[in-house]
């Protein structure tokens, strides 16, 4: 397909003698909601924060529209935002100084910074928390003002580690609908979960990962229609009891 | 490559007036706290000390040390802020997903430690004129000595802060900051005594101390404010510490690097 955003080439991620990933390759398509699933230690976050250029990998290459992400890693960290598991953004900052600043570091001007920050608060609500530092907000609310900065320069890709872990229903809900309205965008997203239901709501594509490799990867119906099962749940569960994938997806 | 360059530059300014910003809430207490501490330390060792035995004119020597000095004190707060994100919140981990090296976020950390200690470095100038007023004469101090001195020292202890956050690492052996790296460097970099006291008395152990970097920023200061015939020629205390900055930097670099496995 020539709407292909990114190539993961073979990508290996060792940890002194432990493979995190071991050789994961797959295309990412422009304009989809990937979901990246797997049990703990599968390698959802180690291949996310390689993706995002956190860390580096330790053999493979990642193409952007078929040039190495690593021959320019500035050019292609414009491309993309990536909101990790655990919020980081600056407690010793507001949350308007947060995103301000966000703003800044990828050369915006006072007025495009002003113009995003008004429509980012709009979009996700945050306004009234705009003057506050960010130790005072819940955890819904932190994950908002994330995927808040982590949009600040408008990036074509999102990569969003576990967004809704330890939410309230009712939240991830909103920020689910937060997620469709990016893609209605014409945002690429990465969106690694622990949850299927979320995963078969959102997603256009699910990559399930086990032990560092991908175990598969298709549409949420076709893995359904091809397990004969009604939802994802009892797709990834049979996938992980047994090792059986069916034909026409090994 | 060049608009890469540029990049880099608007990323480094952005980093460091965010670092300036952060620094702008605790500043007048770090001056209130310096302010103190010195004040204490010239008044004993200027005054007191003397019915002890001690020179005369020992108490500007202390505090031309001070001046040089300022910025090593920081030391522990900074690399324990920095250290305390690492193990926690991990800022750190969405500066280096800037859209610049990983070379440009340490650099804003040094330059940012640097600005915050070279302003402290002027501050603490007129409380060792208001304590020892006519002891200490400005028509010896050579400004231009002491701003070179100055920028350099704190550049050092920028990106000693640096690698003492890469090397230390964790939370739990944060203690090790103070007594393993800051207390020997300075008490053996000369701050109380000068270097030629040292070869007077075992040549073999001046020389060894010619290792730490401290040694130059105190010489390389009284030089500067003291006008010293004794210190060491400044021009050689800036070429060690220029020196020792590089060698710094790379280790800084290089330990950061193994700590959080950036690009």
């Amino acid at each position: 397909m020539n709407n292909v955003l990114l190539k993961i080439k073979n990508i290996k991620k060792r940890y002194g003698t432990k493979e995190a990933l071991k050789g994961v390759s797959f295309d990412i398509y422009k304009g989809e909601v990937l979901g990246l699933l797997g049990v703990n230690g599968a390698g959802k976050t180690t291949l996310s924060s390689i993706i995002a250029t956190l860390h580096p990998a330790t053999e493979g290459d990642i193409e952007c529209e078929g040039k190495s992400i690593y021959a320019d890693v500035a050019t292609y960290r414009y491309k993309i935002g990536f909101c990790p598991q655990k919020p980081n953004l600056n407690p010793a900052l507001t949350l308007e100084q947060n995103l301000r600043l966000s703003g800044s570091y990828y050369q915006m001007t006072k007025e495009q910074i002003d113009a995003r920050l008004a429509q980012l608060v709009d979009q996700f609500d945050l306004k009234e928390y705009l003057h506050q530092q960010a130790n005072v907000l819940s955890g819904g609310y932190k994950q908002r003002f994330m995927i808040a900065r982590a949009l600040m320069h408008n990036p074509q890709l999102v990569i969003l580690d576990e967004p809704t872990v330890g939410l309230d229903p009712h939240i991830r809900r909103q920020l689910w609908q937060q997620i469709r309205e990016l893609k209605e965008s014409g945002v690429t997203v990465i969106l690694t979960t622990h949850y299927l239901d979320e995963a078969e709501q959102l997603s256009d594509r699910v990559c399930v990962l086990d032990g560092g490799l991908i175990k598969l990867i298709d549409t949420p119906d076709k893995l359904k229609a091809d397990f004969k099962m009604n939802n994802l749940e009892d797709v990834f569960i049979a996938l992980m009891t047994n090792d059986t994938v069916p034909a026409d997806n090994s | 490559m060049d608009r890469n360059v540029f990049r880099f530059r608007d990323v480094f300014c952005a980093l460091v007036s965010t670092n300036l910003l952060i620094a702008r809430q605790h500043i007048v207490a770090q001056i209130i706290n310096l302010y103190i501490w010195t004040g204490c330390t010239l008044v004993i060792m200027g005054y007191i000390m003397q019915n002890f035995g001690l020179a005369s004119n020992y108490g500007c020597f202390q505090f031309a040390s001070i001046v040089g000095a300022v910025g090593l004190f920081e030391i522990y707060n900074a690399a324990a802020r920095n250290i305390m994100d690492i193990d926690g919140d991990r800022t750190i981990s969405y500066y280096l997903t800037l859209p610049a090296r990983p070379a440009t976020v340490l650099l804003g950390m040094v330059c940012s430690y640097a600005i915050v200690g070279l302003l402290l470095t002027i501050l603490i100038l007129p409380l060792g004129k208001l304590i020892f007023y006519n002891s200490f004469s400005l028509v010896q101090v050579s400004w231009i000595k002491f701003a070179i001195t100055a920028i350099l020292a704190n550049v050092f202890f920028g990106i000693f802060m640096v690698a003492v956050t890469a090397h230390v690492g964790t939370i739990s052996k944060m203690r090790n900051i103070w007594s393993r790296f800051i207390w020997p460097l300075w008490v053996l970099g000369c701050y109380q005594f000068s270097w030629a006291a040292i070869y007077q008395l075992s040549p073999c152990l001046a020389y060894f101390v010619l290792f730490n970097p401290i040694l130059f920023v105190m010489e390389g200061m009284r030089g500067a404010l003291l006008g010293n015939p004794d210190c060491l020629p400044w021009g050689i205390c800036c070429a060690a510490l220029c020196f020792f900055i590089v060698i710094g930097w790379h280790y800084a670099h290089y330990k950061m690097k193994r700590l959080l496995d950036f690009v």
